[in-house]
C-alpha cells in the first residue's frame, strides 16, 4: 500500500490531493484503521490549535467581561450580607434607641426642610463614588494598590496620574477608564471626563450604565439639569445606580 | 439531524458575542448555586470566580469551534461542569480529608450528556495545548505563526524561508505533535473526523 507522509495529509485535508493520488489516499483511510487515526488527530489538533491562536483577543475580551461580572456579584453578595446584617441588628429596639432614631428623624426632616428650600439637587448630594477594588489577587503590592488607595482616601489628583499610566498601559481595562473620568470629574475637568464617560457609554463592557450615570453627574455638577435629566432617565431598572437616578429625577 | 437548540442557548450565543447584559443575566441566575456549593467544599469565593470563568471559556471556544448547540437547559448542564472541574482540581491538590457535600440537583440524560461533550472537548483541547508546549524549539515557533495567520505565503514572509518550506515544515511538526499526542497517557482515540 502507498505510504503518505504528513505534506499529503496536510494536503488532503486541504483539498489538495487529486486524482489517483485521492483515491489511493481514500483507499488507506476505509483500510488501515491507525492510518485514519493519524489523519482525525493531525486535523483535530490543526482545527483547535488555529482556533484558539486566532481567537486569542476575543478570549482575553471575554475574559475582561467576567472578571467584570465576577467582582459585580461578590459587590451585590457583600451588599446584600450586610444589608441582612443591618437588618438583623435593628430587629432590637430599646426605648433609647427610640429616642435617638426620634432625633434622628427630626434631624433628617429638617435637613430636608432645607433642602427643599434650597430648591435644585447638587452634585455632591449624589456623588458616593464606589470604592476601588482593583488589586488582583496576590497583586497586593502593585501598582493597583497604590491607585486604589490614592482613589479611596480622595487624592484624585495622584489617582489620575496614576491611573493615566495604567490606562496607557493597558487599554482593554474599562474599569480603570471609568475610574480615571471619574478623578477628573472631581477635579471638574468635565470635557475629558465626558469623552471617557461617552466611549464607555458606547462600549459593550458592563460598565455601559455607570458610564451614564457619570454623565448625569457631570452634567448635574455643571448645573446643566436639562442634559442631567435626560441621561438619568437612560438607566435601566436592573442597574445598580437606578433608585439613585430615580432619586436625582425626582429632585429634579 | 439538526438539533434544536434550547432557549438557553441565548447564553452560549451571549459567550459568542461578549454581550455583558445576557452575561451579567447569567451570573445573576447561576453563580450563586456554584459559588454555594464551593465554599462548602474546602474553596472561596475566588476559586468559585476562577471555575465559573474557565468553564464559560470552554464553553466560548466550543461555541466557537465545534458549532456548539446547546438542547437542554443551561442551569445543570453548567452546574455539573462546574463541579466536576472544581472536584478535578482538589483532586490534583490533594485535599485530605475533604467530605463533599453533595446538593441534590437532577440532570438529565441529555444534560450528562452534553457535560460530558463539552468535558472531552475541553481535555483534548488542553492536551494539544500541552503537547505543544511540550515540543518548544523552532516547530513551536513556527506552529505559533502558522496558527495565528492563515496564509502560508505570509508566515513563509514573517519567517524569511520560502512557502514551500513552510509548508512541509508545518505538516512535519503537526505530525511530530500528533504522534506526541496519541503517545499520551491521557489521550482517548477521536472517533470522528
Amino acid at each position: 500500500m502507498k505510504t503518505f507522509d504528513y505534506l499529503d495529509i496536510e494536503k488532503y485535508l486541504q483539498g489538495e490531493l487529486q486524482g489517483q493520488d485521492l483515491e489511493l489516499f481514500n483507499q488507506k483511510l476505509n483500510n488501515d484503521a491507525d492510518f485514519a487515526e493519524e489523519v482525525s488527530v493531525y486535523k483535530a489538533i490543526n482545527n483547535t490549535l488555529s482556533s484558539r491562536a486566532q481567537l486569542h483577543k476575543e478570549e482575553n475580551e471575554l475574559r475582561n467581561t467576567l472578571e467584570d461580572l465576577g467582582k459585580i456579584s461578590l459587590k451585590r453578595t457583600n451588599n446584600s450580607q450586610s444589608f441582612t446584617d443591618k437588618k438583623k441588628k435593628t430587629k432590637v429596639f430599646t426605648l433609647s434607641n427610640v429616642s435617638k432614631f426620634l432625633v434622628a428623624a427630626s434631624l433628617v426632616m429638617f435637613t430636608s426642610l432645607l433642602f427643599i428650600q434650597k430648591g435644585k439637587p447638587t452634585y455632591n448630594d449624589f456623588a458616593t463614588h464606589q470604592s476601588m477594588d482593583l488589586v488582583v489577587r496576590g497583586d497586593s503590592v502593585s501598582v493597583f494598590s497604590e491607585v486604589q488607595k490614592a482613589f479611596n482616601s480622595k487624592d484624585y489628583v495622584l489617582a489620575e496620574n496614576k491611573l493615566q499610566k495604567l490606562t496607557v498601559a493597558d487599554k482593554t481595562k474599562v474599569e480603570l477608564q471609568l475610574y480615571l473620568g471619574i478623578c477628573m470629574l472631581e477635579q471638574d475637568k468635565f470635557e475629558l471626563a465626558e469623552k471617557i464617560f461617552t466611549k464607555i457609554k458606547n462600549g459593550k463592557s458592563v460598565y455601559v450604565n455607570k458610564a451614564i450615570w457619570y454623565l448625569a453627574l457631570s452634567k448635574l455638577k455643571q448645573e446643566d439639569y436639562e442634559n442631567s435629566t435626560s441621561f438619568a432617565k437612560l438607566i435601566p431598572k436592573d442597574a445598580d445606580d437606578y433608585d439613585k437616578a430615580q432619586q436625582l429625577l425626582k429632585k429634579l | 439531524m439538526e438539533k434544536k437548540p434550547h432557549e438557553d442557548h441565548k447564553y452560549i450565543i451571549a459567550l459568542v458575542n461578549n454581550d455583558n447584559r445576557v452575561l451579567g443575566e447569567l451570573y445573576q441566575k447561576y453563580s450563586g448555586k456554584i459559588i454555594g456549593y464551593i465554599t462548602k467544599n474546602s474553596g472561596n469565593y475566588d476559586d468559585a470566580q476562577d471555575i465559573i470563568q474557565e468553564t464559560l471559556i470552554t464553553i466560548f471556544h466550543q461555541a466557537k469551534e465545534k458549532n456548539f448547540i446547546l438542547t437542554c437547559p443551561f442551569d445543570a448542564y453548567f452546574y455539573l461542569l462546574c463541579k466536576r472541574k472544581w472536584l478535578n482540581k482538589i483532586n490534583k491538590k490533594e485535599i485530605k480529608g475533604v467530605t463533599i457535600i453533595e446538593e441534590i440537583t437532577s440532570i438529565s440524560d441529555e444534560q450528562q450528556r452534553i457535560a460530558n461533550e463539552t468535558e472531552m472537548f475541553e481535555n483534548r483541547s488542553s492536551l494539544f495545548e500541552e503537547k505543544l508546549i511540550a515540543l518548544g524549539g523552532k516547530c513551536k515557533e513556527l506552529l505559533d505563526v502558522a496558527f495565528k495567520i492563515k496564509s502560508m505565503e505570509k508566515v513563509a514572509e514573517i519567517l524569511g524561508v520560502t512557502y514551500g518550506y513552510a509548508r512541509k515544515k508545518k505538516s512535519e511538526c503537526i505530525g511530530k505533535l500528533t504522534k506526541m499526542v496519541r503517545n499520551s497517557s491521557r489521550y482517548q482515540p477521536l472517533t470522528t473526523l
